[in-house]
């Protein structure tokens, strides 16, 4: 009954919300008797223009078009009514023949027509049409003299006229565009064309619980739009984002469908333990970002510093990732189609070698260890006559069998979008699937999102959004993917996969790949989503905004897996079924149910150049997981596949479930002066259900400030120069409670812990891990300094961060000796420091009919552990210690080959200590630390680090444009200094019962001294010297692709017109086209590569087409 | 308008309120038991000892149960995989996976045991007397942990209670102390159960007292604390006092089959064992499934040369004594264990397929062997093991020509058995408490009852008259005996250490059956290893192929011993999480 209670308190007062309406509007009357209360300047002008006949002219982004205003007049001329509602505005307005109103920006400079000096005689008359980019004509471009006495705007045609008493210079200057000036020559006719302007002084964007101005923003926030997202034709959001945001590193490390979304983090790894990704907010609610459709995403806003993210408090420290979906607008209805067919074909792949080679080479392995050879001559001369029958002698491309081609993927997509005065919608129906690289796997997407916003009063307005989603993923149902390729690039030719029979080969140990992905059965998961949103926002007194909101989300996971054995023969001869105890059948059904409500007010009031907003709030959350799983075995109709057909003897069934809670308070308070001086005030009250009462709450402020010196007076000479200029400085502290398990405080007695006496299993319990009920929030405090700059008419466009974040109270289980015997408990100890910077540069220009822009980023973050209590965590390749970056490579240091039995016998020492036992051709290990100069030995004092794993210098440039319908972009990215340790089967050659590659026969012999690898041995155990960990097999990750090439093309307006089609583009684009890096060959430097078991990149080609209509 | 401002008040409170929210909105409670005095109460108690008893799985290797691959630490067995055996190739390192997860395997069990027995001391008086057999169970339990502990690592950390963080850096304690704790924890513990358990499965007195024998065997052959003969003394005593408390099976091979298994005489020998079962979800091993032949199955294990030749021929005789040996077929008028636990060249098999039960002929020459099939009958086919490209690991080219075939004649279940595995039999309690007894030269009766009883199972002769009050003959005899009654029961892993044979047993490299030149039948008839290359080698049955080693296959060319083997190495994640444990010497 506990939580009920505040669940009806929320119910209820949205309900009242939708009820409570107000009586109609008061209406309009005769010409030029009007009442308007609390309107939008737009929506004056549109109840203006119904009344009087009067037809508004104005760009869109004209300033204060939002500002609401109240007039009640009574018969007053149309420019008494017009001067009451832009008194206190920035448009000036202008009536132009019959019924013709302009509107424009208010500009000092801009001198009213009838303060033309009537004394001086005009010498030349000027005309002319000043147009857009696409050729449109721009109404309400202000014309000025440099003298400052003379000046026009142009009317709905976009024309002007202009007297002028001598040659003089004309500037045209129009919001959201570069101003231009051009000299005035004796040609009467001046024809202008302006360019849109990178810097939109107007430029919102979106922040946490709200929106701010671009220009007024204090913290790090990185904007990103929906066209960029879709531009690339990724198949989601994480790979998208990768390289367009300096400071955001995105990796993706694995190119399995439905699997292929990047890992992402802000300003390096942010915990040891404890969550490192960002918060992902869709729309305000957490969400999975992957799983969106990209054409219903308006804009993304990344939080980078603590000012900014701290509103988000607890959940906030590695950023937020805050993604705004799009909604209707008052207009037309518009559809738009967009899709694309491509194919997928992996970025590289590591070839194998041949049966004769593979056999050639454990031989050798084998003398090379004193050993007789495996493989007799008989046997390898029966391969080089060509007896290889596919029944006694194999010779296995399994690379070639497993792995396809080439892979399928398309989507499409496709959106209405539009409203009337008082209903806003906006609707999209996306479809996406792609094929996998082995058969037998695929996954597709279908997602339908429909938001609608209702204006029930002028002060009220409600919106309801739906968000449904169906993910459905196949794939073996024996062995993952990964694994599967990772047999495929490993198993040794001389393994057999299909016989000349048809019959299945043993492979190895009965597992068969081939058998895995024909005939060994699917694995289906299905993951429908229902997520609903609903808010109320009203406007009760002017500057006051109120806000509620809940949400609703409900996420299945269902899988459903029936395996189907085969038999295996080799040399004709059965030798098992796999898996041995034969047909089995599991089901899964999972569901998290998240349930968000949010209250907040904000009030905002402007006093003389003092602008003042206050921002308070709450939220609740909440989160219920439930599992169950059951299965059963030996089916003895493989056509009947239900649960139930299986022997009820083996039936088996599983549980689990858990909860979370957070309820949070959070206020935010901005002031700015002459919007020149900045400054924002925020905080959040966290508590968390992960810990106890008393270690239960976190407050997490941060201060923010601003400093836009290109306003000051002093400024003012630089101005031609430098159009924008902003100084900023921010501080803040963040939390984190992300950690694996829900109850960390409490040690807990599990079941499982089985045993079978008499044959029959009896139930156990166990405790595995201890617990720390004294744990809480893992803090993070953040400082940033920024600096953006806009040049030469913004041409340029320069922005730069440098910040550092402090992790303390780090949520830690320090590991404990073995001896322990138990999963050690978490506490809140030690911190750690990344220290970094953003910097991003862009260039737009125009080049005749070619626009184009240049944009590049660049970014480092350094991290450092700092204190961990003199402890240290020590895997099995890695080390976090104090002093050196989190989860560096640790081993040891390898100093070349042992070239000759002289060598070894003047070591002073080698690793393993007896001499005996290696010989020319193994690795020689570095003595590093000698405390016994007596008895020098390699042991494991002389590990060092010897990597790191963490990318820096993250970067990526591109060069776009466009030139008569024709679009273009080339995205670079890249990581400019990374290590990669290899380890495991397919990374060394013969390890592990795996096979070996063709650039592996590069190994050491005293005829090739220089080469790759050392000499070739048979390592079943990875225990062989050679494989240690050490920096031998540590390469640089670091790395330069193509990541992106898109050309487009649209169809003339014209011709589109003429089918009535608004847009019609087509385009090709090509993903990960070429790589420079020096990893390990026939492995792509993103990869994660664990013991060869991994799913490849893809490089994409794909074909679009975008209609609008 | 005024009821519009009333509205909006009204909406305005009601939505304030929904934010106060209530202050145990943030209690979420675990669904799983708290720890909280679990314990204490009997139910949670015994289900928390339950709880100790499946980490006895430990795997070590492909779900091979851990005796079966103790002894390939040994020279007694070997991994097809050279460089991995013991004193053949780089040996064991500190960074071994191995030796990380044997030594964290018995702590983890230790810990649960000490959380289980810690959450219950307080109580455990007024619990029933079903309950102080449990706790009686997990205090074996932590002790059998300890002795695994002792026996491969020396002196190890000791903890008889949840350690603490205060404890996170203790150093080791003696292994003479743990090996106290141990006999007196046995001798506590013991009374509060059956002679045999009611369920099968859970340790019982007969357990408790065999695992101080064997403990206390230990501590006598390696004289801890310079304490020797107490140590043998107590050996034999635990050991004595099972005696006439179980008994042997009947049938030797009955041991290792499931029909056997279940058989009472089976369970009255078996006083401890991994359990497995075909019931239900099923637990099953494969044991067997890595050493067979490659015309069934696949091939990593092997037995040695050593061990085969330690078998004495139906006379009681060794091979090199015995008129009865023939090198031309060497497992001719052997002892009945011979072929119960090895398989060779011109031995028949039974194996299992999806038609039926089938049959093959070990062939270790030929490139076609004859196979038997209901629907076929005898015909003839390619040999895998010699002919193919898996051939290289069968056991007549990696191994020595022998395979391991204890636990291996259930061919119905295929490569996943579910027969249960010996931890502990009552032969060996048997032999424990006759070595220990001519350890400490007390040779009397009982102790050459205990010898004949074992030999006589297997059908061999009772103790020769030359051996009876002949010490180092009843050693030799005491010796060879716990080789061959309990090969590839991990055994032999403490023995060669007690014993000091690491040297003797890879002094040599490892020699198999003879090359294709000669064959068996081109052996010449004094082609017999030689055991008496010295009182040694005699004493512990050791032989030499110098003589004709060049007739001979030959794996492991560099085999060696180093003192340091004697124990294994600390796992370095140890070393790393606490400075105070020293590494063990020579590593």
């Amino acid at each position: 009954m506990k939580k009920s209670k505040f669940v009806v308190f929320e119910l209820l007062g949205i309900i009242l919300l939708l009820f409570l309406i107000e009586e109609p509007l008061s209406a309009q009357s005769k010409l030029c008797t009007i009442t308007v209360r609390n309107k939008t300047i737009v929506q004056t002008v549109k109840i203006i223009e119904k009344a009087t006949g009067y037809s508004f002219f104005y760009a869109e982004n004209l300033p204060d078009l939002t500002k609401r205003v109240s007039i009640s007049v009574k018969n007053v001329p149309i420019q008494l009514l017009l001067e009451k509602v832009f008194k206190g505005t920035d448009i000036a307005y202008k009536i132009q023949g019959e019924k013709q109103i302009v509107l424009s920006e208010k500009k000092k400079e801009v001198v009213k027509e009838k303060q033309l000096s009537q004394d001086v005689m005009p010498m030349i008359t000027v005309k002319g049409k000043v147009t857009g980019n696409n050729g449109e004509p721009l109404v309400g471009v202000t014309i000025t003299t440099p003298e400052k006495n003379n000046g026009t705007i142009t009317d709905v045609n976009g024309n002007y006229s202009l007297s002028l008493t001598k040659k003089t210079a004309l500037t045209f200057s129009y919001i959201g565009y570069s101003s231009y000036s051009v000299n005035v020559g004796s040609s009467k006719l001046l024809n202008v064309s302006l360019r849109e302007n990178s810097i939109n002084l107007n430029d919102v964007v979106v922040i946490g619980y709200g929106t701010q101005k671009k220009i007024n923003l204090t913290g790090a926030v990185q904007s990103i739009s929906g066209n960029d997202i879709t531009r690339r034709s990724v198949s989601n959001v994480s790979q998208a984002l990768q390289g367009i945001v300096p400071g955001l590193v995105a990796v993706q490390s694995s190119g399995q469908p439905g699997a292929d979304n990047a890992s992402i983090t802000i300003r390096g790894i942010g915990s040891l333990n404890s969550s490192t990704s960002p918060l992902i907010l869709i729309d305000g609610v957490e969400g999975d970002m992957n799983r969106l459709d990209l054409n219903t995403i308006e804009s993304i806003s990344v939080l980078k510093d603590a000012a900014s993210a701290s509103i988000y408090g607890s959940r906030a420290s590695n950023g937020v990732i805050l993604i705004t979906t799009k909604r209707g607008n008052t207009g037309d209805f518009k559809i738009s189609y967009n899709g694309y067919v491509g194919m997928n074909v992996p970025t590289c792949l590591p070839e194998s070698v041949s049966a004769i080679e593979y056999m050639d080479a454990i031989n050798l392995a084998r003398a090379n260890a004193n050993q007789g050879p495996l493989y007799s001559q008989d046997v390898i001369d029966k391969y080089k006559n060509g007896e290889v029958d596919n029944k006694q002698y194999y010779d296995v491309d399994w690379k070639n069998e497993i792995l396809k081609k080439t892979a399928l993927l398309q989507n499409h997509s496709i959106s209405i979008s539009g409203g009337s005065d008082k209903v806003h919608l906006f609707a999209c129906a996306g479809y996406f699937w792609q094929d996998g690289q082995i058969k037998n796997n695929n996954y597709s997407r279908t997602t339908l999102r429909v938001n609608s916003d209702v204006k029930l009063k002028e002060w009220m307005k409600v919106g309801i959004d739906i968000n449904l989603r169906q993910a459905k993923a196949e794939r073996p149902v024996m062995g993952t993917p990964n694994e599967i390729i990772g047999y495929a690039l490993t198993m040794t030719p001389l393994m057999s996969c299909k016989n000349n029979d048809g019959t299945y080969g043993y492979g190895y140990s009965g597992v068969n790949p081939l058998a895995f992905v024909e005939v060994g059965g699917t694995r289906h998961d299905v993951a429908p989503e229902v997520g609903v949103k609903m808010f109320v926002e009203l406007t009760p007194l002017k500057g006051l905004d109120i806000l509620g909101s809940y949400s609703y989300k409900n996420l299945e996971s269902e899988v459903d897996a029936f395996t189907y054995p085969y038999d295996t023969y080799e040399g004709g001869v059965y030798k098992m079924t796999y898996p041995s105890w034969g047909s089995s059948k599991a089901e899964q059904r999972g569901k998290t149910i998240t349930k968000q409500f949010n209250f907040q007010a904000s009030y905002e009031k402007n006093i003389a150049q003092h602008y003042f907003k206050l921002l308070a709030g709450m939220q609740s959350e909440e989160m219920n997981y439930k599992f169950i799983g059951a299965g059963r075995k030996n089916y003895h109709y493989p056509e009947y596949t239900e649960l139930t057909d299986g022997d009820v003897s083996t039936m088996t069934n599983s549980s689990s479930r858990y909860d979370w809670a957070l309820l949070s308070y959070l206020y935010r308070l901005n002031y700015s002066f002459a919007d020149r001086y900045l400054l924002e005030v925020n905080g959040r009250f966290d508590g968390s259900s992960r810990f106890k009462k008393g270690n239960r709450w976190g407050f997490f402020p941060s201060v923010s400030a601003g400093w836009r010196v290109s306003e000051e007076k002093f400024f003012e000479p630089l101005r031609d120069v430098i159009d924008n200029l902003k100084l900023r400085a921010s501080y803040g502290e963040l939390g984190n409670q992300s950690i694996d398990g829900y109850y960390p405080y409490a040690a807990s007695i599990g079941s499982g812990a089985n045993y079978w006496f008499d044959k029959h299993l009896v139930t156990g319990v166990a405790q595995t891990q201890l617990a720390n009920d004294k744990i809480s929030w893992e803090k993070s405090k953040q400082f940033d300094a920024g600096l953006d700059i806009g040049m030469l008419n913004s041409h340029l466009t320069i922005g730069f961060d440098y910040y550092v974040r402090n992790i303390t109270n780090m949520l830690q289980q320090f590991t404990v000796p073995l001896f322990v015997g138990m999963t050690s408990p978490w506490q809140n100890a030690g911190s750690m420091r990344n220290r970094g910077w953003d910097f991003s540069i862009g260039w737009k220009d125009r080049i005749g009919k070619l626009n184009y822009y240049i944009t590049a980023n660049l970014s480092d973050v350094k991290n450092k552990v700092v204190d961990l209590y003199g402890k240290n965590y020590i895997g099995y390749s890695t080390i976090t210690e104090e002093g050196s970056p989190i989860g560096s490579y640790y081993g040891y240091v390898s100093d070349g080959y042992f070239n000759s039995q002289e060598e070894i016998d003047n070591a002073s020492c080698i690793y393993g200590g007896n001499k005996k036992n290696i010989k020319p051709g193994y690795i020689r290990y570095k003595d590093i630390v000698n405390d016994d100069p007596e008895n020098p030995k390699i042991d494991s004092k002389d590990r060092t680090i010897i990597g790191n794993p963490s990318p820096r210098y993250n970067y990526s440039f591109t060069i776009g444009g466009d030139w008569k319908g024709v679009d273009f972009s080339l995205f670079f990215q890249g990581v400019g200094k990374k290590d990669i340790f290899y380890s495991g089967g397919g990374a060394r050659p013969l390890i592990s019962y795996c096979t070996l590659y063709k650039h592996q026969l590069d190994y050491w012999t005293p005829e090739n001294k220089n080469a790759a690898y050392p000499l070739l041995l048979v390592d079943a155990t990875g225990s062989n010297q050679n494989n240690i960990v050490s920096d031998f097999w540590v390469k640089s990750g670091a790395y330069l692709r193509l990541k992106n090439v898109i050309i487009g093309y649209t169809l003339p307006k014209l011709l589109t017109s003429k089918i009535s089609l608004d847009k019609v583009r087509f385009y090709v684009s090509a993903q990960n086209l070429f790589t420079i890096s020096h990893c390990l060959k026939g492995y792509d430097p993103e990869n994660s590569i664990s013991a060869g078991q991994y799913y490849p990149i893809m490089r994409t080609f794909n074909f679009g087409l975008n209609i609008d209509f | 308008m005024k009821t519009n401002k009333i509205y909006r008040i009204l909406i305005l409170v009601l939505l304030a309120s929904a934010t106060t929210a209530c202050s145990d909105f943030l209690d979420k409670e675990s669904y799983s038991y708290t720890s909280d005095g679990f314990y204490s109460k009997e139910t949670g108690f015994k289900d928390g000892v339950v709880g100790i008893y499946p980490l006895l799985y430990i795997n070590l290797n492909w779900a091979v149960p851990y005796p079966a691959v103790l002894d390939e630490y040994t020279p007694m067995a070997l991994e097809n995989q050279q460089n991995s055996t013991i004193g053949a190739g780089a040996g064991l390192l500190p960074a071994n996976g191995t030796v990380s997860t044997w030594y964290s395997s018995w702590y983890t069990l230790i810990a649960r045991a000490n959380s289980v027995i810690s959450g219950a001391s307080g109580t455990i008086g007024s619990m029933s007397e079903e309950a102080k057999q449990c706790y009686a169970e997990a205090r074996v339990l932590r002790a059998y942990a300890y002795y695994n502990l002792i026996s491969t690592y020396g002196d190890v950390p000791f903890f008889t209670a949840p350690v603490t963080i205060e404890r996170y850096n203790d150093g080791k304690t003696s292994k003479v102390d743990i090996l106290d704790f141990i006999i007196k924890e046995m001798e506590e513990a013991a009374p509060d159960m059956p002679w045999i358990a009611t369920q099968r499965g859970r340790v019982d007195r007969s357990v408790a007292y065999g695992l101080e024998a064997r403990a206390a065997l230990l501590g006598g052959s390696l004289n801890y604390g310079g304490k020797s003969k107490y140590y043998f003394n107590v050996s034999a005593n635990s050991a004595g006092r099972i005696i006439g408390k179980r008994q042997l099976a009947k049938n030797f091979e009955d041991l290792f089959t499931l029909a056997g298994q279940s058989k009472t005489d089976v369970r009255s020998e078996m006083l401890f064992e991994l359990m497995y079962s075909s019931e239900s979800t099923r637990n099953v091993h494969r044991i067997s499934k890595g050493q067979c032949s490659i015309n069934y199955g696949s091939c990593v294990r092997y037995p040695s040369s050593m061990l085969a030749d330690t078998y004495e021929c139906k006379d009681g005789k060794r091979i090199d004594e015995s008129p009865l040996y023939d090198p031309h077929h060497p497992s001719k008028n052997r002892d009945l264990r011979f072929n119960v636990t090895l398989r060779m060249d011109g031995d028949t098999v039974q194996y299992y397929t999806s038609i039926g039960t089938q049959q093959v002929i070990l062939d270790g020459y030929n490139s076609k062997t004859e196979f038997y099939s209901n629907s076929k009958g005898w015909y003839s086919d390619i040999n895998r093991d010699i002919s193919g490209t898996s051939a290289g690991n069968s056991f007549f080219k990696a191994g020595t020509g022998y395979m391991w075939y204890k636990y291996g004649a259930d061919v119905a279940e295929g490569a996943e058995q579910t027969t249960n595995v010996a931890l502990m039999r009552y032969s060996e309690v048997l032999l424990t408490y006759a070595e220990a007894k001519i350890e400490l030269g007390d040779l009397k009766d009982s102790v050459y009852q205990a010898i004949n009883e074992v030999r006589q199972r297997a059908h061999m002769p009772v103790i020769s008259s030359d051996r009876i009050g002949n010490i180092d003959k009843m050693r030799q005899l005491v010796r060879r005996e716990r080789k061959v009654e309990l090969a590839m029961e991990g055994l032999h892993f403490v023995d060669m250490r007690r014993w000091g044979t690491g040297d003797l047993e890879n002094e040599h490299p490892t020699y198999g059956m003879p090359i294709a030149t000669y064959k068996y039948e081109g052996l010449a008839d004094t082609d017999i290893p030689n055991f008496k290359t010295d009182t040694r080698h005699d004493l512990n049955d050791i032989p030499s192929y110098e003589a004709y080693k060049e007739k001979l296959n030959v794996r492991d060319r560099n085999r060696y011993w180093d003192k340091k083997f004697n124990l294994w190495p600390v796992p370095q994640t140890e070393i790393d999480r606490d400075s105070n444990i020293k590494q063990n010497e020579g590593y």
